[in-house]
C-alpha cells in the first residue's frame, strides 16, 4: 500500500476530527465554557493545525513508499480473527474451554505442528492461569454461560 | 524514621519473595525478544492488585530492573537484543561470544548493569523526596505545564517525525477528554456506553498497545533468536580491567536521561555506547567485540530505572511507558503520585524504593551464575509466544474490572495502535497523552477559574517560566536535529 495515500486519508481523519470536536463545545453547559470548552478548543485547534501540516507533507512525499502491514498476511489475519473470536466465545464458554480452543488453534496456525507437544503446552498455560488468578489471587475469570449456566 | 519503617517491611518474607519473583521474571520476559518490559509490567498490574501496595509495586519494580538487564543476556549469546535498550550491547557483545570470550561478556554486563541500577535507586531516594517538597508549590498552571512537558518529551522522540508525534500526543489527550467532565458534571463523548462515563481506562489500551499490537508484529517471525552458538560452552570469566571509567560514564548518562521524559533505556544506552567510543583508547575494537561498550551501554539502560522514577513518584509524570505502566499500578492501589506519597504513604513509596535495591541484588546474583541458562529462553517458538501472550492479554484486561467492555477495548486499541505504528505514529506518546490527559485538563481549567479567564497565569511563576523553557528546547532539538540530518544529506549527494 502507498504510504502517501493512507497518510493524505489519517490527516483528512483528523481534520474533521478537529472540526467536530471544536463544534462540539457549542453545546456544552455555562459552567464550562470558560474553563473545559476553552482546553478542548484549543487541543482542536492544535490537532487542526498538525494535521493539514500533514497533509501538506503528505502531498508533498514520494508515492512509490508503501507500507508493509504483514510479511506474512495470512498469519496476521488469521490470529486477528481467532482473537475476536475468542473474545467472543468466551462469553458464552468461559475461560477455560475457550483457551483450550484457542491455545492449540492459533500455535497451530502461527507454525507450531507438533500437536501432542502443543496440546500440552496449552492444557498447561490454560491451568496455570487459572490457578494463578482463581486459586491463588481469588480473581474472577470469564464464566461459561451457555453450557451449564454455572462456572467453569 | 519512615525510611527504617520502610525497611522494616521490605525485610518481612513476603516482599523479599515479592522482589525476587519480580527479578526473575523480568530476567525471562526481559530475555524474550518482542517481549518489553512495559508489556511485563502491564500485564502484571491486573495479578498486584490483590496484594498489599507494598508487595505489589515491589513485584513490578523488580520486574522493571530485571528485564532491563535481562535484555543482554540474548543480546550477548544470540546477538537477538531481548530489549530494544539491550541493542548496543549485541554490537560488541556477540562478537565476543563468537571470540569464545561469552563469559567475559556476560560478566561485564550484569556487573555494570547492577552498578548503574543501584547508583540510579540512590539518586532517586536522595532527589525524589525534595522534587516532591518543591512540587508542593506547584499550582494548577504548573500542573498543566508539567503534562505538556512530560508530553513534549515523548512527542521529541517519537520515530515518526515531529508532526506525526504532536497528533499522537493529541489522540491521547482527546481520549482522555471522554467520560464526565470534572467541571461541570456533564457527560461528554460517551455515545450512551455507561462503561465510558468514567473515562477510558488507560491499562486496556496499555496492554492492547504494549502486547498484541506486539503479538501481531511477531507473526513475520519464525523463530526470534539465532542459535548457532553452543550455549553450554559459556564459561565463567573474570572482571577485566579499566572497566570502571566506562561503567561510571553509563551511569551517569543513565540517570540524567531516566529523569528527562521521554528519553528511555534505548537513548540511555545509545548515547552511553557513543561517549564510551569516543572516549575509549581502543577505538578500533569497537564493532568486533569491546567489552567497554558493554559497561557503558548496560549501566546507561540499567541506571535509567531509577531515573525515571522521579518525575513518576515526585510529580505524578511518567517519563516512559514502563513508569506510565507503573503508574498504573500505583492508582489501582488508591496510591495517586506526587508529594503526599514522601509523606501520608511514605513507608509504602521508600519501601518500594528500597526494594529497587534488592531486585539489583537479585540480578546480580542470577547473572553471575546462571545467565547462559536465561539465553534458552529467547529460543521458545514464536508460534508459543503468540498464544500464550494473546491469552495473558485477553484474560489480564478483562480482570482489572471483570469486564467484557475492556478487553473489547484492549483489541481495538491493539489493532488500531498496529495500524498507526506501522505509519509513523508514537504509541508511547498517545498513551502518556491519555495519562496526562486529565491532570493537564484539570491543571487548565482550574488555572483559567483563579485567573478569570487570564492567560498570563501560565506565564506568572517563576517554575511556570522554566517548564516552558524545558518545552520549547524539547520540541526545538528535534527540529535542529531534522535540518542538521537534512543538511549532511544534502552535502553527501
Amino acid at each position: 500500500m502507498s504510504k502517501k495515500y493512507i497518510d493524505i486519508t489519517l490527516s483528512i481523519f483528523f481534520i474533521i476530527l478537529a472540526v467536530l470536536l471544536y463544534r462540539s463545545t457549542a453545546s456544552f453547559p455555562k459552567s464550562a465554557l470558560f474553563t473545559t470548552a476553552v482546553y478542548i478548543k484549543f487541543l482542536a485547534s492544535m490537532l487542526g493545525i498538525a494535521g493539514v501540516i500533514q497533509l501538506i507533507s503528505s502531498f508533498m512525499s514520494d508515492a512509490s513508499v508503501k507500507v508493509i502491514f504483514a510479511k506474512n498476511p495470512k498469519k496476521f489475519f488469521i490470529l486477528i480473527l481467532s482473537l475476536i473470536l475468542y473474545v467472543w466465545i468466551i462469553r458464552y464458554l468461559g475461560f477455560i474451554i475457550s483457551t483450550l480452543i484457542f491455545l492449540p488453534v492459533t500455535m497451530r496456525y502461527m507454525g507450531y505442528h507438533k500437536f501432542r507437544k502443543s496440546i500440552i503446552i496449552s492444557a498447561g498455560i490454560t491451568l496455570f492461569v487459572y490457578v494463578l488468578f482463581v486459586k491463588i489471587f481469588e480473581i474472577q475469570l470469564p464464566e461459561a454461560t451457555i453450557l451449564f449456566g454455572a462456572s467453569l | 524514621m519512615i525510611i527504617l519503617d520502610a525497611l522494616h517491611a521490605v525485610m518481612s518474607v513476603s516482599v523479599l519473595t515479592a522482589v525476587t519473583v519480580g527479578s526473575i521474571s523480568g530476567i525471562i520476559i526481559g530475555g524474550m525478544p518482542g517481549l518489553t518490559a512495559t508489556m511485563a509490567v502491564a500485564l502484571l498490574i491486573p495479578i498486584t492488585f490483590s496484594f498489599s501496595p507494598l508487595i505489589g509495586l515491589s513485584l513490578m519494580g523488580g520486574v522493571y530492573a530485571g528485564a532491563m538487564y535481562g535484555g543482554s543476556i540474548a543480546a550477548i549469546l544470540l546477538s537477538t537484543p531481548g530489549t530494544p535498550a539491550a541493542a548496543a550491547t549485541a554490537i560488541e557483545g556477540y562478537p565476543l561470544t563468537k571470540q569464545g570470550k561469552g563469559g567475559l561478556a556476560l560478566k561485564v554486563s550484569v556487573v555494570a548493569s547492577f552498578i548503574g541500577g543501584t547508583f540510579s535507586v540512590v539518586v532517586l531516594l536522595l532527589v525524589s523526596p525534595l522534587l516532591a517538597q518543591f512540587a508542593l508549590k506547584f499550582g494548577p498552571p504548573e500542573y498543566f505545564l508539567l503534562a505538556l512537558m512530560g508530553l513534549t518529551g515523548v512527542i521529541s522522540v517519537s520515530t515518526g517525525g515531529l508532526v506525526k508525534g504532536i497528533i499522537s500526543g493529541l489522540i491521547g489527550l482527546i481520549i482522555a477528554l471522554i467520560g464526565t467532565d470534572a467541571m461541570s458534571g456533564v457527560l461528554r463523548y460517551t455515545f450512551g456506553q455507561v462503561e465510558l462515563y468514567e473515562g477510558v481506562s488507560f491499562m486496556p489500551a496499555l496492554i492492547g498497545m504494549f502486547s498484541i499490537a506486539q503479538m501481531l508484529a511477531l507473526t513475520s517471525e519464525k523463530r526470534i533468536a539465532n542459535d548457532d552458538i553452543d550455549l553450554s560452552s559459556i564459561k565463567r570469566e573474570k572482571m577485566p580491567k579499566g572497566m570502571a571509567p566506562f561503567i561510571a560514564l553509563g551511569t551517569a548518562v543513565g540517570t540524567l536521561v531516566g529523569i528527562i521524559p521521554g528519553e528511555g533505556a534505548t537513548i540511555a544506552a545509545f548515547v552511553s555506547y557513543n561517549m564510551a567510543k569516543q572516549k575509549s583508547k581502543f577505538k578500533n575494537l569497537f564493532g568486533k567485540g569491546n567489552p567497554e561498550g558493554i559497561a557503558a551501554a548496560e549501566s546507561g539502560n540499567n541506571a535509567c530505572v531509577g531515573g525515571s522514577l522521579v518525575p513518576l513518584l515526585t510529580l505524578g509524570i511518567p517519563g516512559n511507558t514502563v513508569s506510565a505502566a507503573l503508574m498504573g499500578g500505583l492508582m489501582i492501589q488508591g496510591l495517586i503520585p506526587g508529594p503526599e506519597l514522601f509523606t501520608k504513604y511514605g513507608q509504602i513509596t521508600y519501601g518500594f524504593i528500597l526494594s529497587l535495591f534488592i531486585a539489583n541484588i537479585v540480578f546480580l546474583v542470577v547473572g553471575l551464575f546462571f545467565a547462559p541458562y536465561f539465553a534458552r529462553i529467547a529460543l521458545i517458538p514464536a508460534s508459543i509466544l503468540i498464544a500464550a501472550i494473546s491469552v495473558f492479554a485477553v484474560i489480564g484486561s478483562y480482570a482489572i474490572n471483570n469486564s467484557m467492555f475492556d478487553v473489547g477495548l484492549m483489541l481495538t486499541f491493539a489493532f488500531t495502535g498496529f495500524f498507526l505504528d506501522k505509519m509513523g505514529f508514537s504509541l508511547s506518546a498517545i498513551i502518556l497523552g491519555m495519562i496526562l490527559g486529565p491532570i493537564a485538563e484539570s491543571g487548565f481549567a482550574q488555572a483559567l477559574t483563579i485567573s478569570g479567564g487570564a492567560y498570563s497565569i501560565f506565564f506568572a511563576s517563576v517554575p511556570a517560566k522554566i517548564l516552558w523553557v524545558i518545552i520549547i528546547i524539547l520540541l526545538v532539538q528535534p527540529m535542529i536535529s531534522h535540518y542538521r540530518s537534512k543538511k549532511i544529506k544534502n552535502t553527501a549527494s
